[in-house]
């Protein structure tokens, strides 16, 4: 489900640049950016408009006005991550796609890991991905995936406007 | 070998807008991951 702030996102592709217009909401601004601009690659420690994918272990119904994970103890901008991301984070765009997000992800704990939802989150931060709240996508699993310890996986979340 | 393990829909709506979303879970074997790590390491 795409949440409010995909909303705000969206408001934002209007604007000249990435400041403009007449909100300058911070999500707002990174909607242009993150949509409208030559962006390749989730990097952290640039400017905005990055984003990536996070997974997590809650299952409460996703809304409109989410703007977390229900669980985010796997996250890897937690104090302690339980996923360690293995690979950088990459942004396509093609044919009718707005955004497409894949983030690599491998159990380094001795436990298996249960994914139940996955994000899409905006990097709000210029220079520390902990900050990396503005969540604007949320699925939660209909079948959850188990990580065993040591397996990797690749994680794709596709935002598609379909053109009729 | 790359296995893909999941894929799930979902769809958003906001007044005529529709957006579908797509999410696509792919398990990579080590032999692989070994690969990326690698190809990571040279592109730093």
């Amino acid at each position: 489900m795409l949440t409010n702030n995909f909303k705000k996102m969206l408001k934002g592709l209007s604007y000249d640049t990435y400041s403009g217009g007449s909100g300058n909401n911070t999500m707002e601004s990174i909607g242009r950016l993150l949509f409208n601009d030559n962006r390749t690659y989730g990097y952290f420690g640039g400017s905005y408009g990055h984003a990536c994918v996070e997974v997590g272990g809650g299952d409460t119904a996703p809304a409109m006005t989410d703007y977390n994970l229900a669980d985010s103890n796997y996250w890897r901008s937690s104090s302690s991550p339980k996923l360690t991301r293995t690979a950088g984070d990459v942004i396509t765009r093609g044919d009718d796609d707005l955004i497409s997000m894949q983030t690599v992800f491998t159990n380094d704990t001795e436990s298996n890991i249960i994914v139940k939802e996955v994000g899409l989150y905006a990097n709000m931060s210029t220079t520390n991905e902990a900050y990396m709240f503005g969540l604007f996508a949320r699925k939660v699993l209909d079948t959850p995936v188990t990580i065993a310890p040591g397996e990797t996986y690749s994680f794709i979340y596709t935002i598609k406007m379909p053109l009729s | 070998m790359e296995k893909k393990v999941l894929i799930e829909k979902d769809k958003s709506k906001f007044d005529t807008m529709e957006f579908v979303e797509t999410i696509v879970i792919t398990k990579i074997e080590k032999e692989d991951k070994d690969n990326a790590d690698k190809q990571l390491q040279e592109d730093a």
